[in-house]
């Protein structure tokens, strides 16, 4: 074999057997309620289920805004970082960092305190007089898109700054030599370069929003539910395991089925950063 | 997020309760200690781990205070008189984990804590073993929460917690609950339907003893009236905190919190009996638990002593199921106990029959009816 080192991947390749695709294949199976007797009853259900259907609208929903934002303005603050002096990017790249450190938990109770009715902004524009009677920031979906976006930002921030890193500066030298203002080149030659980033950053923070728990949970107020809390529930409480793995499935499908569209967009290898 | 329930809210309290010094940490560090390394104790206390006799019971519970509070109420005494360690493990029996273990053959736990009606519900499962009612004693528990596959081993409540300045002369009702206009501010109920359901029905004017078979749909449209004024907790911690924080100004809640609510707020938070929701919580026991038989069911039994039903009462607020427990309370215990006297007079009680049959559809029901 010419390459000696692929030895070293078996213990990594076997774990990922182990423990990722035999009970991702189990999970199928599940959701077929096993091979004794197959059914395809569970995907009857979440086809004939308005509630499900409306809490995969509403997941699906939610992460999608959640993506867009985060990654306008993973694309702002990652274009800052790459054009700023390596002091104030240190800087900035800590302040990306730091938030990206906390538990998810600790950062929906932080937005919690900051947006709810006698939180602090609120509180504040009450105290103003710019407001007669607080905004329903949060405890609601507007809150919940708020919490994710907050967590998403720095997913989107990190392969958008790499490609902007990495590009030839002088792609844009070029343009300018030949004419172009500073707006041309942008949309005409840094833009597309970077583009692939953006669609790869968009998946990641997409696929990463699709399985989102706590922050909905605690910054919806009960009243936005998403899919990863009604499959915990038909695991844990309601015990219908077949649905919940059906779901799953659904889940896994749609993410892949994604990643497939972006790739033929933007090519596999793009994709995985290798522009 | 672990905690769905009641039970799991107790693990909590307890855990606070230490850390504010009202629960002494040395003995709340030796509990656990010793849960944790219950063979070893074994060992000290004389009776020998390594023989065929039940080395120890491992009691599931869903952790925090809860852990302390059975192992001082019900294993210590138990231990004490049997030899047979008890080790409480804080692993959140919720009834899907109980389900894994049995299917898959490898049940770590003895008796698990859950709500009265997953003894039918996952009794007729086949999920678990039977009560024996030659060694437990039916008669010490409330008529009816004596079940083939599990016993009844205490009591909470759902119940109407409010900031007294709001309502100086009388305790406000479900009627209170949901005017808005008369009563402004943000009320909270339990996301997971259980209790909430029954608040909306009382609100909408059905009777105490009319609320199952439960009107879903009646329940749904009223907690939608209440629009944004309405935001669910979660977990018992959040329903606390909403109070303090005054985000709300009345709330569903469990009596647990409520009463630690009164005691940290001097009074300036409290609730009523009148109209609350009486609920059993119960031990079950997973089939192929590794504990002999006889062994487990004598605990059962030992569990429903009235002595060891106040301990856990004055421990955790949780109401003894033995009715000559409720009986013997010292004063200061009669007001926090949901089953004493005028306190369960008061109440709706829970009907475990309605839920073993529609727990499962009404969570998802709700779940779905509330959102959004």
């Amino acid at each position: 074999m010419r390459q000696p080192y692929i030895g070293f991947l078996l213990p990594a390749a076997f774990l990922v057997c182990g423990l990722f695709l035999v009970p991702v294949g189990q999970l199928i199976i599940l959701s077929f309620d096993g091979f004794a007797e197959p059914s395809l009853r569970w995907y009857a259900q979440i086809l004939e289920t308005g509630s499900i259907q409306r809490i995969l609208w509403t997941t699906f929903r939610i992460v999608t805004i959640t993506t867009l934002i985060a990654v306008l303005l993973g694309y702002a603050v990652a274009f800052a970082m790459a054009h700023m002096g390596p002091r104030q990017r240190l800087l900035l790249l800590l302040c990306v960092l730091v938030p990206f450190w906390l538990s998810v938990l600790v950062r929906a109770l932080a937005w919690l305190i900051l947006l709810r009715n006698n939180g602090l902004i609120n509180e504040g524009l009450l105290a103003t007089g710019l407001i007669g009677a607080p905004l329903p920031l949060v405890r609601n979906e507007f809150g919940v898109i708020i919490g994710m976006v907050h967590y998403l930002v720095p997913y989107a921030v990190f392969p958008i700054f790499a490609t902007m890193q990495n590009m030839d500066g002088r792609l844009m030298m070029a343009a300018r030599s030949v004419g172009a203002s500073p707006l041309r080149t942008f949309i005409d030659v840094y833009l597309p370069v970077t583009l692939p980033a953006v669609f790869g950053a968009g998946l990641l923070v997409f696929v990463f929003g699709l399985g989102f728990f706590v922050t909905p949970a605690i910054l919806g107020g009960g009243r936005v539910v998403m899919l990863s809390e009604y499959v915990s529930i038909s695991v844990l409480q309601t015990l219908r395991w077949g649905l919940a793995a059906a779901l799953s499935v659904v889940l896994l499908v749609a993410t892949l089925a994604l990643l497939w569209i972006v790739s033929k967009v933007v090519g596999v290898r793009r994709l995985l950063g290798n522009a | 997020m672990k905690k769905h329930s009641f039970q799991a809210d107790l693990v909590e309290i307890a855990a606070q309760e230490v850390k504010a010094g009202r629960l002494h940490r040395r003995d709340f560090l030796t509990l656990l200690a010793a849960a944790g390394a219950a063979p070893a104790l074994g060992a000290v206390l004389g009776s020998n781990p390594a023989s065929a006799q039940a080395s120890e019971i491992v009691l599931a519970n869903f952790g925090g205070d809860a852990i302390n509070g059975m192992s001082e109420a019900w294993g210590k005494p138990f231990t004490a008189d049997t030899g047979i360690p008890v080790r409480v493990d804080g692993g959140s029996p919720l009834a899907g984990k109980i389900k894994a273990m049995v299917e898959s053959k490898s049940v770590i736990w003895d008796v698990c804590d859950g709500d009265g009606f997953l003894c039918n519900q996952l009794g007729k499962q086949g999920l678990l073993d039977e009560v024996d009612y030659t060694i437990v004693d039916k008669s010490k528990v409330r008529e009816g929460w004596a079940w083939q596959h599990g016993i009844a081993n205490y009591t909470y409540s759902f119940v109407l917690a409010y900031k007294k300045e709001l309502f100086p002369d009388k305790p406000p009702t479900y009627a209170d609950f949901f005017d808005t206009k008369k009563y402004p501010g943000k009320r909270s109920m339990w996301k997971y339907q259980m209790g909430a359901m029954e608040a909306c029905l009382l609100g909408d004017g059905v009777a105490r003893d009319k609320l199952y078979p439960a009107d879903l749909d009646r329940a749904i449209a009223k907690a939608k009236s209440l629009g944004d004024d309405v935001i669910y907790w979660e977990s018992g911690a959040e329903s606390q905190q909403m109070f303090l924080d005054g985000e709300v100004v009345m709330g569903n809640i469990w009596n647990t919190r409520a009463s630690i609510l009164e005691r940290d707020t001097q009074g300036k938070v409290t609730w009523t009996w009148e109209d609350g929701l009486y609920c059993p919580s119960s031990f079950v026991m997973p089939k192929g638990h590794p504990a002999p038989n006889e062994a487990v069911q004598k605990f059962l039994a030992s569990i429903l002593d009235p002595e060891r039903q106040i301990k856990l009462l004055s421990i955790l607020g949780n109401g003894p199921t033995n009715p000559a427990a409720s009986a013997m309370l010292p004063p200061e215990l009669r007001r926090i106990d949901p089953g004493y006297g005028d306190n369960v007079k008061a109440q709706a009680i829970r009907s475990e029959e309605w839920y073993e049959m529609n727990y499962d559809a009404a969570v998802e029901k709700w779940i779905d009816g509330i959102a959004g």
